[in-house]
């Protein structure tokens, strides 16, 4: 599932470009470490048909329905996690410039939670180590779906807390965790039948074409090192978020300025303050609305009618401008003889 | 996602769009190129509640697309793609959020109804000014000014060869599944037994092209790196459209002008 920009707010879209930013960072030193040209033209080319293959329906046995490729755990197998990771930034890429699908800010979202979690997690840790060294098709099945199965329901649970954390829909967390998962789970499913039957079959007639399998490991010695460390702070920074979410209890900020000042918000006075608070009434639609005032405030409206109505005819007002400037700037056509026809 | 033959009319549609001439087509990539982030940036802080406030944002994308031409009818395969999961997610808005927004007689309006328009309109604004960007500047262009902002020359490379390879491998795709529908027709999807054959015999047909396209390019020259054309010199135009919209934008940002616009003509001024 591709996220849109207007589900994200820019703080969470920027956290994640930072963070596939980082991995991406990683990725490239790798793969200029293993100073390979070829893989080049490689890479674009499979992401042309990654791309292409995730239009095709595979029919489900026995259910009726289809399902479609994702192809991050195919392009880990035959071009190394690093490659694979990189080529799907491109394929995120072109379909959020080309066909609107997926935002260019929820870039990093898309990338972290369709690109890291089957190529960083599901190849090195599920599906390599449970197919091994051999192609024993019962071992490549089952290391294909575990290793499916894990990265989606990984990739689907982060976007759960992507548009939790953005905070622009009023989907409850349960709701949306009990409706993401399931659907991610068959999908997913899907996806390691379809790599495991591609494996399969490319190992039988092109093994030259699968030497990743038996690379090198995915993680430098550094890295394994710190995991443990690297999964404390992630463990942390998780626990701290998580504990934000569900405690009705003041937060850190709160708590202290309780303690310090007997409030759990700071009043503050003077000309600037005032003549700032003038100017926000003036211009915000919904003065003084915050979370905290939802509570109890089933049936009252934050703001009087009088200035809702405002806001209504204002908006009716730029609506109407907006069309017609829009009618003005196409009142002759400019368009490509393809669309002609 | 789309089918092959959709995919393949948007892809040479948008082709072609970037190679019309407009004072839009005309600007500098570049210029064009950081309005739209600045835009996205800016429409994406918007709160929840911020209908009103998000209305004058929707001139940047009538503007470029607008002043460019072309035809909105081109963008709707971009809603169809993107607008179900919206509308699917934010559906929970009105129904969990019913705390009264205006009240005019018996027509109630809550503000799940506002925070789910917000979200509604919010996506396709996003949608319609990337759609503006890439039809007047061409992908080959906003992968320039990809890599102007930092992008590693290695994703540009490959974003230019995948663009250059999709119509390919899209029409190589549609003809295999085509093949196969006319031999097996009333089948819902690819039947497992397929799966491995179909798929691994395209993807070795894909590996064999990767192969020969790395071999033309080294009789090319190519040592591991792309020359990219620079990117035209920006001119007071680019100057004036870059400046404009960054005020503009900050503005509407800043400032709810229907509000605005609604307190003077209701006489509150």
């Amino acid at each position: 599932m591709h996220m849109a920009d207007a589900l994200i707010t820019p703080a969470v879209g920027l956290t994640f470009t930072a963070a596939a930013a980082g991995i991406g960072a990683y990725s490239l030193r790798k793969l200029r470490q293993e100073d390979n040209d070829e893989r080049i033209p490689l890479m674009g080319v499979m992401g042309a048909f990654v791309f292409t293959a995730q239009m095709v329906n595979f029919a489900i046995p026995g259910t009726g329905s289809s399902g479609h490729l994702g192809g991050g755990l195919l392009l880990a197998s035959i071009l190394g996690p690093h490659a694979a990771f990189l080529t799907l930034s491109t394929v995120l890429l072109v379909q959020a410039l080309l066909f609107g699908d997926g935002g260019l800010l929820a870039f990093g979202c898309n990338l972290f939670n369709l690109g890291f979690f089957p190529c960083y997690i599901a190849w090195p840790l599920l599906f390599r180590p449970i197919m091994g060294s051999g192609a024993s098709k019962k071992r490549t099945l089952i290391g294909a779906v575990i290793g499916a199965v894990v990265g989606l329901q990984a990739g689907a649970f982060s976007v759960v807390l992507q548009t939790l954390m953005s905070g622009r829909t009023e989907l409850p967390f349960r709701t949306f965790v009990s409706l993401m998962q399931p659907i991610h789970l068959a999908i997913g499913v899907v996806e390691g039948l379809v790599t495991a039957a591609v494996v399969l079959f490319l190992y039988e007639h092109r093994p030259d074409v699968l030497k990743n399998i038996k690379g090198e490991s995915v993680f430098s010695k550094r890295l394994r090192k710190h995991a443990v460390v690297l999964i404390a702070i992630l463990s942390l920074i998780t626990g701290t978020l998580f504990s934000s979410f569900a405690s009705s209890n003041p937060d850190g900020l709160e708590w202290a300025m309780l303690h310090t000042s007997g409030a759990e918000e700071m009043t503050a006075g003077g000309p600037l303050h005032s003549w700032i608070a003038t100017l926000q009434n003036a211009t915000a639609l919904l003065p003084d609305y915050s979370i905290k005032n939802r509570e109890g405030m089933a049936s009252a409206s934050p703001i009087d009618s009088g200035t809702a109505l405002s806001g209504a005819v204002g908006g009716i007002a730029t609506l109407m401008i907006i069309a017609l400037t829009g009618f003005l700037l196409r009142r002759k056509g400019n368009e490509p003889e393809h669309s002609k026809q | 996602m789309n089918t092959p033959a959709g995919t393949l009319s948007s892809l040479r549609y948008l082709d072609e769009a970037a190679m019309l001439d407009s004072p839009i087509h005309r600007l500098n990539p570049l210029s064009k190129f950081l309005s739209t982030i600045i835009f996205l940036i800016l429409l994406v802080s918007i709160g929840k509640f911020g209908l009103m406030q998000m209305l004058p944002f929707a001139f940047f994308p009538i503007y470029l697309v607008g002043r460019s031409k072309l035809s909105p009818r081109h963008f709707r395969p971009w809603l169809v793609a993107s607008m179900p999961l919206l509308l699917g997610l934010g559906l929970f808005n009105p129904v969990l959020d019913t705390r009264i927004f205006l009240q005019i007689n018996s027509v109630v309006i809550t503000w799940g109804w506002i925070s789910y328009l917000t979200l509604i309109l919010k996506g396709a604004l996003s949608l319609y000014a990337v759609y503006g960007l890439v039809a007047t500047t061409g992908l080959p262009s906003v992968v320039r000014c990809l890599s102007a902002i930092g992008l590693p020359e290695m994703i540009t490379l490959q974003l230019l060869m995948m663009g250059r390879y999709l119509t390919l491998l899209v029409e190589e795709g549609d003809n295999i599944l085509n093949a196969w529908k006319f031999r097996a027709p009333d089948q819902k999807g690819l039947p497992p037994h397929i799966w491995g054959p179909l798929m691994g015999q395209w993807l070795m047909r894909t590996l064999d092209r990767a192969h020969r396209v790395y071999h033309a390019m080294l009789l090319r020259g190519f040592e591991g790196s792309y020359p990219m054309p620079a990117l035209p010199q920006w001119t007071s135009r680019d100057f004036y459209f870059f400046v404009f919209w960054l005020l503009y934008l900050s503005l509407a940002r800043s400032i709810n002008l229907p509000v605005m616009i609604g307190n003077m003509m209701m006489g509150v001024f």
